[in-house]
């Protein structure tokens, strides 16, 4: 080979490797790029993955759990480790039928299904499942399910709230009605009373009259019929007891309007927040419950002075009879051997930016292992029909979410629970001091 | 076209002809490619048909069987480069079933950017087959000389016949194989 010939292979070779080194350089800055744009992009995938507020599960084709996301362990209680490799039946028992019919091309959207967390609770939840290949080419079905329980609660609060509202409609109408007839009840016991009292006087004068007259002045037949007459009618008994009667009826009238002026406001349909006299509230409460507690309990108020609270009072007095009705269910529960009354105390009060009120029941107190579940809908210990489980959960919907304020307890075993309400007072209130009752 | 097969090709004339021969050749040849050709670089196929076409004609041997010779030469470098390529097969039809299914997949791992041609196949019984070969490059006495590299490669006596081509203005060539037995290789 010429010197030339060899001189111009080497050139080719040095080119060859300069070439090669620079495609080196190329491919391994593509690379890292590559590698960049792959993380970033994965890193994406992943933020989406997490936040996704929805159940998200990738089943393979026999229905076994491929990967989850931290939405499916918050709803159904497994860690992603206890969930991958599961039968699909264990957490969706009709989960199977519905993968073979997505398999078939009917992918399924948005159709309530019922789930199995780990704690064997039924959860109400949308399903929507498609078929994809995935990375090995087999079919795999995607999975995306959302959870129904608080729409399904905000739902069963709005029939709830809906039949509170008819009944209450009902009750302010049967009020209405009953008031007039109770107004000239009393008018008219009034007036027989006064006149009563005037013929008491009269007939007194003539008690009197009759006593002095003198021998012969009427006919002995005449004086003999006013004596039986006087004795038939019982007049002595009548002019003691007579007055007694009308304040008795009076009392009753009394007490009749009362009830149904408590009903009326209790039963008033709230539109939007007004200002509310809570203590007025809790009394109205405790009148229209009475029949609820007066057997078995003795009340005991405790009322401060409070501001008018913002509210829907309406609701709050819902919760309040929720309470009260509770806290005398709570004392009946107890035994009472000897038969004496339990005591319900309602308190109220300000406590810093709040008006508080507590309603404390001298019962058993909330088992260790029931607290954690009071306020769950539908949860109740109580017999059926006595407790559909959704008082303290609306209580506690209607202060929180309603009013921004909580619901909470305390409670001591053989001494009995306290409820506290507590409400937000209105912001640049000037805090017009309601007068606490006597 | 993959820079591997230009340097083969470039091998193949140094090794039966000399370095000086292979450095006349591409003096002769009007490349678009300006650089030397390197395995990774991707070439217009046109340079290889030049160097191909200039070495038949400095060397004297016809085109063709220049081809089919190179094919022969080629397919065992390939293999040597590539094992895995080989690995799993133990005869020619298991080979050569694989080639467009496999071998070309992972030949666009390696090189993304090489273009492949399309073979489909057609099985005729336990010692046959028919390959369909689609190229527009129309390699098809290349192919030949694989195909003989591939019976030698395995040890098998492999007969095939070319039932259509596409120089002829076919749409595609068409080669119906039959395979003999395998037979132990001897070092």
């Amino acid at each position: 080979m010429s010197e030339a010939a060899l001189a111009r292979k080497l050139s080719r070779t040095e080119a060859k490797v300069a070439i090669l080194e620079q495609m080196i350089e190329d491919k391994t800055r593509a690379l890292f790029m590559s590698n960049e744009r792959l993380a970033s992009s994965l890193d994406y995938q992943r933020q989406i993955y997490r936040i996704l507020p929805e159940a998200l599960l990738i089943l393979t084709l026999d229905g076994a759990v491929k990967e989850v996301n931290a939405s499916t362990s918050t709803l159904l209680g497994y860690t992603r480790e206890e969930c991958i490799g599961m039968p699909v039946e264990r957490l969706w028992p009709t989960g199977a039928e519905v993968l073979q019919s997505v398999a078939t091309g009917v992918a399924l959207s948005g159709q309530e299904h019922s789930w199995i967390a780990s704690n064997q609770v039924g959860i109400p939840v949308l399903v929507s499942v498609s078929a994809l290949v995935g990375r090995d080419s087999r079919l795999e079905f995607l999975c995306l399910a959302s959870d129904l329980r608080e729409r399904k609660q905000r739902e069963t609060e709005t029939r709830h709230a809906q039949k509170l509202q008819s009944v209450g409609q009902l009750a302010a109408g049967v009020a209405h009605e009953i008031n007039t007839p109770m107004q000239f009840i009393g008018d008219n016991v009034h007036f027989l009373r006064e006149s009563f009292s005037g013929l008491l006087e009269v007939i007194g004068a003539l008690d009197e009259a009759f006593d002095t007259l003198p021998q012969g002045a009427i006919a002995e037949s005449q004086a003999t019929r006013i004596r039986d007459l006087w004795e038939d009618a019982d007049v002595d008994y009548v002019r003691e007891r007579g007055p007694q009667a009308f304040s008795r009826a009076l009392d009753g009238v009394a007490r009749v309007s009362k009830i149904v002026a408590a009903m009326k406001s209790f039963s008033h349909p709230g539109g939007s927040k007004a200002p509310a006299d809570l203590n007025h509230a809790i009394e109205t409460t405790l009148t229209v419950a009475a029949n609820e507690y007066k057997y078995v309990a003795d009340v005991e108020l405790q009322l401060g002075e409070l501001p008018s609270v913002l509210c829907h009072c309406g609701d709050i007095n819902q919760v309040l009879l929720n309470l009260i009705v509770n806290a005398a269910h709570a004392i009946d529960d107890k035994p009472r051997p000897d038969g004496e009354k339990g005591k319900i105390t309602v308190r109220s009060s300000v406590e810093g930016d709040v008006a508080q009120i507590a309603v404390s029941d001298s019962g058993s107190g909330i088992p260790t292992d029931v607290q954690p579940r009071i306020f769950e809908p539908f949860f109740t210990t109580k017999e059926v029909g006595r407790g559909t489980g959704q008082g303290l959960a609306l209580s506690r919907s209607i202060i929180a979410d309603k009013h921004g304020g909580s619901l909470t307890f305390e409670t001591e075993p053989e001494r009995g629970t306290t409820f506290f309400i507590r409400l937000p007072l209105s912001p640049g209130s000037d805090r017009p001091r309601l007068g606490a009752q006597p | 076209m993959k820079g591997i097969i230009f340097n083969l090709l470039e091998d193949f004339i140094v090794e039966g002809w000399g370095d000086e021969a292979l450095d006349e050749i591409l003096a002769l040849c009007p490349l678009k490619t300006k650089e030397p050709f390197v395995g990774p670089g991707t070439y217009p196929d046109a340079d290889l048909f030049t160097i191909a076409t200039q070495a038949s004609s400095k060397l004297g041997v016809p085109l063709p069987d220049a081809l089919r010779a190179f094919g022969k030469y080629a397919l065992p470098k390939l293999l040597a480069r590539y094992p895995s390529f080989r690995e799993g097969h133990t005869d020619a039809k298991s080979f050569l079933t694989s080639v467009h299914g496999v071998i070309h997949v992972e030949v666009h791992k390696l090189m993304p950017k090489a273009v492949t041609p399309n073979f489909t196949y057609e099985d005729a019984g336990p010692g046959g087959l028919i390959i369909h070969y689609e190229s527009s490059r129309k390699l098809c006495h290349l192919m030949e000389g694989m195909l003989e590299a591939v019976g030698e490669e395995f040890g098998q006596d492999l007969q095939y016949v070319q039932t259509r081509c596409l120089h002829d203005g076919d749409s595609h060539c068409e080669f119906a194989l039959h395979f003999g037995a395998a037979q132990s290789r001897v070092a």
